[in-house]
C-alpha cells in the first residue's frame, strides 16, 4: 500500500467556509505554548443549529480550540466569535450560553457530591431546569450522593453531561464526551444529545478522535491535524466529494497531474488500483476514463474512513 | 421528548452578583467542614486543659491579649483552605462558570472572608466565655503597670505605678481589622501566585541567606521595621501595645511586664488604613492576573 504525498487542495479546497449564521466562528486562530504550536490559523465555522464534529488525533489541538472558545485559554492571534460574542471581551456571557464538557474527568471539587455540584451549578445558571436535571440524572444513572473524587471516569463524564445540558444552553461544546463511557451509556448519551438537539435547536460542537461514535448525529465535519484545520465540510458534501475509486489501469499508467494532486490515498497491487479522490464524481470518472483507466467501482467513504484518510494525508509541502 | 417550560429564563441570562456570593458562601462553608471540625476539636482540648488548670490552681483566665495575634495567624492560613482544590492557573472549575473571572475571584475571596470573620467571632466568644467562667477580666478595668520614669535595671517604686486599664473599643475592633488584613494579604498570595507555598518558602530562604551572607542584622532589621515600624504590624494588631511592653525587675526582686506608655488609637488607625489599602490593592492585582483576556 502506498500513501499519496500530493496536494488535493489545488482544485477545490477541502476546508471551505460553511454557510452562516454561525454559532462558532474562528478566523486565523493561533495558539502557541512556548515554541509548540497548538493551533495555526484555524478558520472554523459551525452553523447555528447544527452538529459539528471536530475530529483529530490526540494532541491535534481540539481541546485547546474548545478552551479558547470558552476563554479559558487566550489565543496568540486570530479572532473568535461564539454566538455573536467575542469570548475575550464577553467571557462570562459566552459561558452563560454554553454547556461545556471539558477534557479532564473532574468537574467541581473532589469533596463535593454529585447532587451538591448540580445544586451549585443551578445557582450560576438562571435557566437551570431542575426537573430536566433530575431526569437526565436518572437516565444517565448519576447518583447524587456519590462524591466527585470517587467517581469513575465514565461516571464523571455522565455527571458532566448532566451539568452541561441541564441549563438548556444554545451551544454545547463537548470535548470527547463519550470518553470513558461503556457502549450502553454511549448509546444513551447520543440518544440524549439527539433529543436535546431536537428539543432546543441548539448547536453542538463535539470534538472526538472516535468519530464513528458520533456519526449518527453529525452534520458537519472539521478535521484538525497538527493544529491546522485541514478539512471542513457538511457531511453530505463530504460523502459526495470524497470517494473511493476502484480502477483498472494499463501497465505503467499515470494519471493526469492535477487529478493525482487531488488523490488523498492510493493503494492496490499491479493494474488494479484503489484511489481516494476529492472531487465531483462524474468529472473525476470522466477524467480517469479519458486518461485510459477503467473505473470499475465508486463508493462513498464512511465518516470514520474519511477522517482517517484526511488525517493520514500529508501534503507535499 | 420534553417540551421546554416557557417560564424558564433565557439561557443567556447571567447570574446575579448576590446569588453568586451566597452560593460561594455555601460552597466554601461545606468545603471547610473538615477544617471546622479540626478547629472545634482544638477548642475543646484547650478548654479542657484551661479549665483543669483553673480547677487545680483557682486561677482566673482574663481575655488574652494574645488573641490579637492568634486570630490573624489563623487568617493567614485560611485562604489556603478556602482555595483548596481550585487549580487557578490550570483551568479552575471557577473559571468555567458564567461570571467575569476577576470578579469571581474577588467574590470567592469575600465569601471566604465571611467564614473567616465568623470563625474569629466564634473564637472571641469562646475566649470571653472562658474568662466569664473563671471570673476573669474582659471589658472591665484591670490592673496594668505603667512606667513613669526611665527604664533601669531595677525599677524603683516611684518609677512605676499601677493603673486601671479598660480595653478601648478600637482595640476590640483591631481584633477584626487585623484578622481581615491578614486574610487579605494571604489571599493575595494564594490567588496571585502559581506556587504560593514555594514563594513563601523562597522568600524566607532568600532573606535568611542574605542576612547570613551580607549582614547578620538584615533579617532582624527588616522584621523590626515590618513589626515595629511607624505602620508596623504591631500597630495594626494591638495599637502598638506589644511594642510598648517592657520587661522590668521591681525593687522587691519580682519580674513584671510594664507599659512605657498607653497604646492610642491614632497609630492604630494609620497603620490599619495603610495595610488595608496595601492588602486590598494586592488582592485586586492577584485577581487581575485571572482577568478575561
Amino acid at each position: 500500500m502506498t500513501v499519496a504525498v500530493l496536494n488535493p487542495a489545488a482544485a477545490e479546497p477541502m476546508a471551505s467556509p460553511l454557510p452562516g449564521p454561525h454559532a462558532v466562528l474562528t478566523e486565523g486562530l493561533t495558539k502557541r505554548y512556548g515554541r509548540e504550536v497548538a493551533l495555526e490559523g484555524v478558520n472554523l465555522q459551525a452553523p447555528r443549529g447544527s452538529v459539528y464534529v471536530l475530529a483529530g488525533a490526540n494532541g491535534a489541538g481540539k481541546s485547546t480550540l474548545l478552551r479558547t472558545l470558552m476563554n479559558l485559554s487566550a489565543p496568540n492571534a486570530g479572532r473568535t466569535e461564539v454566538l455573536g460574542l467575542d469570548p475575550r471581551r464577553h467571557g462570562a456571557r459566552v459561558r452563560a450560553q454554553v454547556g461545556y464538557v471539558p477534557e479532564g474527568v473532574e468537574t467541581g471539587y473532589r469533596w463535593m457530591t454529585a447532587g451538591r455540584l448540580l445544586d451549585h451549578l443551578s445557582a450560576y445558571y438562571p435557566s437551570w431546569d431542575q426537573a430536566y436535571a433530575e431526569r437526565l440524572s436518572r437516565l444517565l444513572d448519576v447518583r447524587p450522593e456519590r462524591r466527585i473524587g470517587r467517581l469513575s471516569k465514565g461516571q464523571s463524564r455522565r455527571l458532566q453531561l448532566v451539568a452541561a445540558l441541564a441549563h438548556r444552553p444554545p451551544l454545547l461544546l463537548l470535548d470527547e464526551p463519550t470518553d470513558g463511557l461503556d457502549p450502553v451509556a454511549r448509546d444513551e448519551v447520543l440518544g440524549l444529545l439527539s433529543e436535546h438537539l431536537a428539543d432546543t435547536g441548539c448547536t453542538i460542537l463535539v470534538s472526538t478522535h472516535l468519530v464513528y461514535e458520533v456519526e449518527r448525529v453529525a452534520e458537519h465535519l472539521g478535521v484538525l491535524r497538527d493544529g491546522r484545520l485541514v478539512a471542513q465540510a457538511p457531511l453530505d458534501r463530504l460523502h459526495a466529494r470524497l470517494r473511493s475509486y476502484r480502477l483498472e489501469a494499463p501497465e505503467g499508467w499515470t494519471a493526469p497531474p492535477d487529478l493525482a494532486d487531488r488523490a488523498l490515498h492510493r493503494s492496490g497491487p499491479g493494474r488494479e488500483l484503489r484511489w481516494t479522490i476529492w472531487g465531483d464524481q462524474p468529472e473525476v470518472t470522466a477524467r480517469l476514463a479519458g486518461a485510459g483507466a477503467v473505473v470499475r467501482d465508486v463508493a462513498p467513504l464512511g465518516l470514520d474512513e474519511a477522517v482517517v484518510t484526511l488525517l493520514r494525508h500529508r501534503t507535499s509541502s | 421528548m420534553t417540551v421546554r417550560d416557557s417560564s424558564l429564563p433565557e439561557a443567556s441570562a447571567a447570574p446575579g452578583g448576590w446569588a453568586v456570593f451566597i452560593e460561594q458562601v455555601k460552597t466554601i462553608g461545606l468545603g471547610l467542614r473538615r477544617e471546622g471540625l479540626a478547629l472545634g476539636a482544638l477548642v475543646v482540648v484547650v478548654t479542657v486543659i484551661a479549665l483543669n488548670d483553673v480547677l487545680e490552681d483557682g486561677a482566673q483566665l482574663d481575655f488574652p491579649t494574645d488573641a490579637s495575634f492568634v486570630l490573624p495567624l489563623m487568617a493567614l492560613l485560611a485562604p489556603f483552605a478556602v482555595w483548596k482544590g481550585e487549580r487557578l492557573f490550570r483551568g479552575a472549575h471557577l473559571w468555567t462558570l458564567p461570571v467575569d473571572r476577576q470578579q469571581h475571584a474577588l467574590t470567592k475571596m469575600l465569601a471566604g472572608g465571611v467564614w473567616m470573620l465568623a470563625a474569629a467571632v466564634g473564637m472571641i466568644l469562646w475566649l470571653m466565655l472562658l474568662a466569664v467562667a473563671t471570673d476573669g477580666a474582659i471589658f472591665g478595668p484591670h490592673d496594668r503597670l505603667l512606667l513613669t520614669g526611665p527604664i533601669t535595671d531595677v525599677v524603683q517604686p516611684g518609677q512605676v505605678k499601677t493603673v486601671a486599664w479598660t480595653t478601648p473599643a478600637w482595640q476590640w475592633a483591631s481584633l477584626f481589622t487585623g484578622t481581615a488584613i491578614a486574610y487579605l494579604l494571604s489571599s493575595a498570595v494564594v490567588i496571585g501566585l502559581r506556587y504560593p507555598l514555594r514563594w513563601v518558602a523562597g522568600c524566607v530562604f532568600l532573606l535568611t541567606f542574605l542576612s547570613l551572607a551580607w549582614s547578620e542584622d538584615l533579617f532582624e532589621d527588616l522584621l523590626e521595621m515590618l513589626v515595629m515600624g511607624p505602620v508596623g504590624i504591631d500597630y495594626v494588631l494591638s495599637g502598638g501595645a506589644e511594642g510598648l511592653d517592657v520587661a522590668v525587675r521591681l525593687a522587691d526582686g519580682q519580674r513584671a511586664t510594664a507599659w512605657r506608655a498607653f497604646p492610642t488609637a491614632g497609630p492604630w488607625a494609620l497603620a490599619t488604613g495603610f495595610w488595608f489599602i496595601v492588602s486590598a490593592a494586592l488582592v485586586w492585582l492577584a485577581a487581575w492576573r485571572h482577568r478575561e483576556r
